[in-house]
């Protein structure tokens, strides 16, 4: 992972203080995230510590040619801001428009933000928004006010961290839980990182922990008398050595405060680099620090002391925001008293607890080492970057919260399928690989077919016995006699009117070209022309195919569509005129084509079907076969077959329209056809002419009564 | 079948793209259809408009019943297709190069803010729109080539023929080398003043193709001072149809050596007229089309290039021939606007 980190470094003069406050923490943590990532430090600066060129690699901004370039050639940047303009206004202008991982090393960027956008900007108005929007009309009153410079640094009542909240793709704060308030999904992960600690800034303390002493540090800022009095009124301190730290211009105030309230004989008061005091300071108890300080600062010398398995209390303005079960006991500088006393009860009753509660200072700070810091970062790192899309998304969202909530609705489903796309298109090799399949079907459909057709002239062997062969000669023999010949029956083809079976059997034969459009196009429009029951459509349904029809008969419509069928009432020209292009993958009629009258009027219904039929799709037409002398008879007794088609005609006929691949299948809808009426070379007639009559009849008797016609549209011209 | 062709309009900017949507329009109003234009402005530079134009585009529902029903929807350019219609074609000119193999460009997305981002969101919406598009073709082999490569999207290459291609026709040749092309870097006239320099063979060059105002204009010939070749280039600047035919046709050779071109018309152009074409082995969509048989294929450097320039001087009739083969081969691909009305509506 590539990481650019932008951020002011220690070392130069002209930087700002705040740099300077970066120092042990650069120190600690550049090396291990070095370690771990392929790591380029910018900078604003044109000088910094040597020993950053050291740890890892530093560019200055003025020095890179192309800013937006260097950027955009790692995968996150990396943006420390705090609360000073000065130093942090650049990076946070940055940030702003190439979005990445921000580090906080305040609470609070309330001050940064001000400047930028009152003072650089020279858009106050802006700024009074961003108050609005993150505190309301009382914090928007409240930075009038700062504006107008009635508000001390310290006071100002919201953070503005929602300020990063449409552009950072993640937030790292060091000083406790997310200070934003509320619980917006929308907003970017806040994370926290308590500062890392390194083993050569302080020295742990290993075994029991447990001083004698109670040690109180102050300074001319924080006034330290509330807990004088609180001390005072708590006879703890007869029985707990107390050791009191402060500056020089502090020592003659305390010294009369302690005599005052008749503490002197218990309190020792030292400056704060008194040596004695020092070694006090290694035998501590508890340290109480009531000195100013900002939020980072008070959190290291706390944490040293953690370390050393020493608890503290202390005030802090973000005191509240700090974890728990940290090792801190609060004291709020506006209620340090009544703070104090109460620590000052749980020593007396419980000094024991104290203990443990140093053990856990101890146990805590041992957790806070680069290394863990630098893991847990790169973590966050990475979330971060996988997270760029989601981010720019929900800040675009932000900005369309107006739109009506069904737009919305749509935005968010377009927006949910772009920040996650199907990895890989549905593209034209699984097309491939569907035909693949299809060709595989029709494979096995041709074993199956040559399976068959054994099977079926083994029957017929077998079934040409004496005992049939005397049959035969008997039907000839009645032949000679000039008796009626009774085709239909003799022949056993369907009847006017097929019963449910016998229509399935007969279907069952197109099985195979079924299962070949089911494998290649699931779920796709099939049309069913001349669709009778819509025992075919149920079939297509069955394998997951999605029917429709047309029928001229009214009731058996109705029929169709009590069974849910989509079935149109009319001519399957129409039928098949009312559809989109390309919008089907299979298109059948049964006793279709023998009943379109003019052959040039079922040229323009097979254009039509060609159209309709998308690259791939079939069609496939079944008709009687005129060849067959039964089926040529029931053509004959049915008006509404207008003409006989013969199977090759109908077969160039698909192929002059365009479709390819037209097979012609004879049909015998698992009956057996009829057997020669005689076989020739057995037969007891000697007469030629009257040979050749037979095996002309026989070659029309034995036909398959019907026939399909096969064609499928050509996948790409 | 009514039909509307969806693309994306850079404001007062007309070129190559502009041509094709128009001359895609002719050919479908010629085979009866009813056509409509479809052009949506497109800010690719800036993240936050980005978003908004992507989710704009999105949004929009063409009608594909009642009264304003549109039957097929082509769409052309990034994100035109990304529009809301159950027969959308995608016809590809090209991707947003500047999220792929542009990145880097001077105007690729590396040089803006949140560059990172916008790429990362055009690849997903490509890869989104052309997940949902089941037929889909593109302008080259070379564009085909890059939707595989970057996005692992298959497609189907169909050359849209040139303008003019039936007027095209060898005449007898003069002593020039043609290069029609506006100037710009990724055109590579440069390339070729460099190279005219090192040649051996007294070469010369006809330019054309840009307007006389064109800022790259005074740079060029500036260089070809500077080269000494002054005399042997000439800068023609936009020819009307007549002329272009007539110099196209009049020419030894025709020099095309863009950098990773999508298309090329030129090539196609210059195979009609019956002319061997000079290009780069890095030009893109040429190579689709050039060879030894056609013309000279080299390497991205003026000397690779003087060599070809040479030869292509020195051994007339070897040229012509490498012409006439080009031809051959144009006339083979049969590139017809019915054949690709036929296909884009199927």
């Amino acid at each position: 992972m590539r990481i650019a980190w932008i951020s002011p470094l220690p070392g130069d003069p002209a930087a700002s203080p705040a740099a300077d406050l970066l120092d042990g923490y650069l120190e600690q943590v550049l090396p291990e995230l070095g370690r771990r990532v392929d790591l380029t430090v910018l900078t604003y600066q044109e000088s910094w510590a040597p020993w950053v060129d050291e740890t890892t690699t530093v560019r200055s901004i003025a020095a890179v040619d192309d800013l937006w370039s260097e950027l955009n050639s790692h995968d996150l940047c990396v943006y420390h801001l705090g609360n000073d303009a000065d130093t942090y206004g650049v990076i946070l202008e940055l940030q702003r428009r190439h979005p990445g991982l921000v580090v906080l090393h305040s609470p609070s960027i309330h001050q940064l933000v001000a400047a930028v956008l009152a003072r650089f900007h020279h858009e106050p108005e802006l700024y009074l928004q961003e108050m609005e929007r993150s505190g309301g009309t009382p914090a928007r009153q409240a930075g009038e006010h700062w504006l107008a410079g009635n508000l001390p640094v310290g006071a100002e009542p919201v953070p503005l961290i929602s300020y990063l909240d449409d552009s950072a793709l993640a937030v790292v704060g060091h000083l406790g839980p997310d200070p934003r308030g509320g619980d917006d999904p929308h907003r970017p992960p806040y994370v926290f990182l308590p500062l890392p600690l390194a083993d050569d800034k302080v020295s742990v303390v290993d075994g029991e922990p447990g001083g004698r002493h109670l040690i109180l540090l102050t300074d001319g800022e924080h006034s330290p008398f509330p807990l004088l009095v609180a001390l005072a009124q708590n006879i703890v301190h007869r029985e707990v050595p107390i050791s009191l730290a402060t500056e020089q211009g502090q020592i003659q105030s305390l010294t009369e405060a302690l005599e005052g309230l008749q503490l002197s004989p218990y309190v020792r008061l030292f400056t704060h680099d008194d040596e004695t005091f020092q070694r006090h300071l290694e035998q501590a108890l508890v340290v109480v620090d009531y000195r100013h300080m900002g939020d980072t600062e008070r959190l290291r010398r706390h944490a040293a002391l953690w370390r050393r398995g020493i608890p503290t209390c202390g005030p802090s303005p973000n005191v509240g925001a700090w974890p728990s079960g940290w090792p801190l006991i609060e004291i709020r500088p506006h209620h340090a008293k009544e703070d104090f006393a109460g620590f000052l009860s749980w020593l007396q009753l419980a000094p024991n607890s104290l203990h443990h509660f140093g053990l856990r200072a101890a146990e805590h700070t041992r957790s806070l080492s680069p290394e863990r810091y630098a893991e847990q970062f790169v973590d966050v790192a990475r979330q971060a970057a996988a997270n760029r899309i989601h981010r720019t998304l929900i800040t675009a969202r932000r900005r369309t919260a107006d739109a009506d909530p069904a737009t919305r609705h749509r935005m968010l489903e377009f927006w949910e399928a772009l920040a996650a796309p199907p990895e890989t298109a549905p593209d034209l090799e699984s097309q491939v690989r569907r035909q693949a399949d299809g060709a595989a079907v029709l494979g096995l459909k041709e074993q199956v077919r040559r399976l068959r057709n054994q099977l079926e002239h083994e029957r017929r062997l077998r079934e040409e016995t004496d005992d049939r062969l005397t049959r035969l000669e008997k039907q000839m023999d009645d032949l000679l006699k000039r008796r009626p010949l009774d085709v239909g029956s003799n022949l056993g083809l369907a009847g006017p009117t097929l019963s449910e079976q016998e229509e399935l059997v007969r279907l069952g034969a197109f099985h195979l070209w079924i299962l070949e459009v089911a494998a290649r196009f699931p779920d796709g429009r099939c049309l069913d022309l001349r669709c009778r029951r819509g025992i075919w459509m149920d079939l297509l349904r069955q394998h997951g195919l999605n029917p429709a029809g047309a029928d001229q008969d009214l009731h058996l419509v109705n029929l169709c569509r009590e069974k849910g069928f989509e079935v149109d009432h009319g001519d399957g020209l129409a039928a098949m005129e009312r559809q989109a292009a390309g919008s089907h993958v299979l298109i059948s009629a049964f006793e279709v084509a023998e009943r379109v009258e003019d052959p040039y009027g079922f040229e323009s219904w097979l254009r039509e079907a060609l159209r309709i039929l998308r690259p791939g799709g079939l069609l496939l037409l079944e008709s009687q076969n005129p060849l067959n002398l039964g089926a040529r008879a029931q053509l004959a007794q049915d008006p509404g077959r207008r003409r006989q088609i013969h199977p090759e005609a109908l077969q160039a006929q698909l192929a002059g329209v365009g479709f390819e691949a037209v097979e012609t299948h004879m049909l015998t809808h698992g009956r057996p056809t009829q057997a020669p009426l005689v076989s020739p070379k057995r037969s007891r007639v000697a007469v030629p002419e009257l040979q050749r009559a037979f095996e002309i009849l026989n070659r029309h008797l034995s036909a398959a009564p019907s026939f399909a016609v096969v064609g499928r549209k050509p996948l790409l011209d | 079948m009514r039909v509307l062709i969806a693309s994306v309009l850079t404001p007062f900017v007309f070129g190559g793209a502009e041509v094709l949507v128009q001359d895609l329009r002719q050919a479908l109003l010629q085979e009866g259809h009813d056509v409509d234009l479809l052009t949506l402005p497109w800010a690719w530079n800036r993240l936050d408009l980005l978003i908004d134009h992507l989710t704009a585009t999105r949004l929009m529902h063409i009608a594909d019943q009642g009264p304003d029903t549109v039957d097929r929807v082509v769409a052309m350019k990034f994100p035109a297709y990304l529009l809301q219609h159950p027969h959308k074609v995608l016809w590809l000119m090209h991707q947003q190069r500047q999220a792929y193999e542009l990145w880097d460009d001077p105007l690729g997305l590396s040089r803006m803010p949140g560059g990172d981002a916008m790429r990362q969101i055009i690849q997903h919406a490509d890869r989104l729109a052309c997940g949902e598009i089941r037929s889909r073709f593109t302008i080259s082999a070379n564009v085909s080539r890059r939707l595989r490569e970057q996005l692992g999207i298959e497609s189907i290459p169909m050359c849209p023929p040139p303008r003019h291609v039936d007027r095209l026709k060898p005449l007898a040749a003069d002593d020039y080398f043609f290069f029609p092309s506006r100037l710009s870097p990724w055109k590579r006239q440069s390339l070729v003043l460099e190279a005219v320099a090192r040649c051996r063979e007294p070469v010369r060059v006809r330019f054309a193709g840009f307007r006389d105002d064109s800022p790259q204009l005074a740079e060029m010939k500036a260089r070809a001072t500077e080269l000494g070749i002054e005399s042997r280039v000439e800068w023609l600047g936009l020819l009307g149809d007549d002329d272009l035919v007539e110099v196209y046709g009049r020419s030894l050779a025709v020099i095309f050596p863009p950098f990773d071109e999508d298309y090329g018309y030129i090539t196609v152009e210059a195979m009609a007229a019956a002319k061997a074409v000079i290009t780069c082995e890095d030009s893109g969509g040429p190579m689709e089309w050039v060879d030894e048989s056609t013309g000279w294929v080299t390497e991205p450097e003026p000397d690779a290039m003087a060599q070809a320039l040479d030869e292509a001087w020195q051994d007339r009739a070897g040229t012509a021939r490498r012409g006439e083969q080009g031809r051959e081969t144009f006339m083979e691909r049969r590139l017809s606007w019915p054949h690709i009305v036929e296909r884009l509506l199927a």
